[in-house]
């Protein structure tokens, strides 16, 4: 199996199977511009961050497989509890999947973030969208 | 780093719904108000939605008083520079609309008694009922005031009142009009007739009831002495299962005041949820419209929007086709009553109408 290896803002070393490194759109392009021989370097993205969105391509390619036994039940439980983070740990994810470009991740963040202002009053959403920005800078 | 944060307010922004859009994200800040007017969003937003099996933004019928005339509007649609006029609707124009539930019409279509689902077009003619009133207008005024559509919440099947000498009532599985009593005392049930729990709920002069629907019992839910406001109010009945709403209107202390009071029915007691002075000019205020956490309430000249999430009423620029027109605005042309379009189907099919059941 041939490995890639993805390069966090931190400068950690991840190495993955390509097959799971395709996953992301961003990194499929970058391999095609540059072939796989050096690292893929991903300056927007922290090791932690990396590290989740591993897990979470990791798990659904493994779900997908013929011979998985993985129910929707245990798949939607899954996806529950990675989404189930800090407000701002959420929000890094929806960087990071739109940066990677992981579509199933984005969706999922997303409407993650969609359903938890859906029915907040203005005050509350600003309140959360300014504190994670904070959190951030 | 900016521009990618402004991708992901977009990418999240235009996963909610229009009426969500709307009423708070708009009042969030002003990069999101002009975010969301944008023609360049408005795009995006509908591409999404058509591509997904969402729903698109619920388009609003008005009736007139007389229930001539229906005007079509979309008041939720994304972008600013999308129209949001009332536009007549002359297919219908043959049809007289006396009662509305969930975006079902019930009507009459020359002598026959219809209801019909105007975004599926599907249409049901029903058998007439046993009225002891004859006199085609002794009839409208009675199906306009004293009649009810009632739709079930899984919106697999309808009720039919009509409040005469005695109660007629439809029921679209059996497909025949039962006769029921009143209660002794209770009579003169007036229009505002919601449902929750497959109960029919009454407004009255004395309070209100309730009709199982399948016991064919009534019950008192509401009488005069646990009433939720004095005498001189005017109120009407909303019901979005599974919960119950009154929007009044009347004065408190000198003050003319709407009120939107939640009915608990477990407990049959009330909670007063939020109270507006009302300046505009005095009038009654007809049935409202609930949709997805928002209440349409129309009055002689505009609509009023409330947010029931976060209880802020904000008056929309949304004026009455009359008054865009300038045309004089005669009383039975005013707009009477609201519904959001929804396809009442199983699974929401539309192949499945609940009509053609």
């Amino acid at each position: 199996m041939v490995k890639v290896t993805l390069k966090s803002a931190e400068g950690d070393v991840f190495e993955v199977d390509e097959e799971l490194a395709l996953e992301s759109l961003m990194v499929k392009n970058m391999i095609e511009d540059v072939g796989l021989d050096s690292a893929i370097s991903l300056p927007n993205v922290s090791s932690t961050i990396l590290a989740k969105v591993i897990e979470y391509i990791k798990f659904h390619m493994d779900a997908q497989k013929d011979g998985s036994k993985k129910t929707s039940e245990e798949i939607k439980a899954f996806d529950d509890d990675f989404v189930n983070v800090g407000i701002p740990t959420l929000f890094e994810m929806v960087l990071a999947s739109n940066y990677l470009n992981v579509k199933s991740l984005l969706s999922l963040t997303c409407n993650t973030v969609a359903n938890m202002i859906k029915t907040k009053p203005p005050a509350e959403v600003k309140e959360m969208f300014t504190s994670a920005k904070q959190a951030k800078a | 780093m900016d521009i990618l944060v402004h991708i992901i307010e977009q990418e999240v922004l235009k996963r909610l719904p229009a009426v969500a859009l709307h009423c708070r994200i708009r009042a969030v800040c002003r990069q999101w108000r002009d975010l969301v007017d944008s023609p360049g969003f408005a795009k995006f937003y509908s591409t999404y939605h058509s591509k997904s099996k969402h729903l698109p933004p619920p388009r609003v019928l008005g009736i007139t008083r007389n229930g001539e005339d229906i005007y079509n509007c979309n008041p939720f649609v994304v972008g600013s520079e999308a129209p949001k006029d009332w536009v007549h609707q002359d297919v219908y124009s043959h049809i007289r609309v006396f009662s509305t539930c969930g975006g079902l019409l019930l009507g009459m279509m020359g002598d026959d008694y219809v209801v019909l689902n105007p975004l599926t077009r599907a249409l049901k003619v029903l058998p007439p009922p046993p009225l002891k009133a004859v006199s085609r207008a002794v009839v409208y005024i009675l199906l306009r005031l004293h009649s009810a559509l009632v739709l079930e919440p899984s919106m697999q099947r309808y009720w039919i009142c009509i409040a005469e000498e005695r109660l007629h009532v439809y029921d679209s599985r059996s497909g025949v009009w039962d006769q029921v009593d009143y209660l002794p005392g209770w009579s003169h049930l007036i229009y505002g007739v919601g449902m929750a729990n497959s109960k029919a709920y009454f407004n009255s002069n004395q309070g209100i009831l309730s009709f199982n629907m399948e016991e064919m019992r009534w019950s008192i839910e509401w009488s005069s002495s646990n009433r939720p406001m004095g005498a001189g109010w005017a109120n009407w009945v909303v019901t979005t299962a599974p919960q119950f709403f009154i929007v009044a209107i009347g004065a408190d202390r000198g003050v003319v005041k709407m009120m939107l009071i939640r009915l608990d029915c477990a407990s049959k007691r009330f909670v007063k949820e939020a109270s507006f002075p009302y300046n505009e000019d005095y009038h009654l205020i007809p049935p409202a419209c609930f949709y997805e956490g928002t209440f349409m309430i129309p009055d002689k000249s505009k609509v009023f929007f409330l947010d029931y999430e976060c209880i802020q009423m904000f008056i929309s620029s949304l004026a009455h086709p009359f008054m865009i027109n300038k045309f004089s605005i005669k009383q039975y042309k005013t707009l009477f009553k609201l519904t959001a379009l929804k396809e009442c189907g199983r699974n929401g099919r539309v192949d499945h109408d609940i009509l053609s059941l």
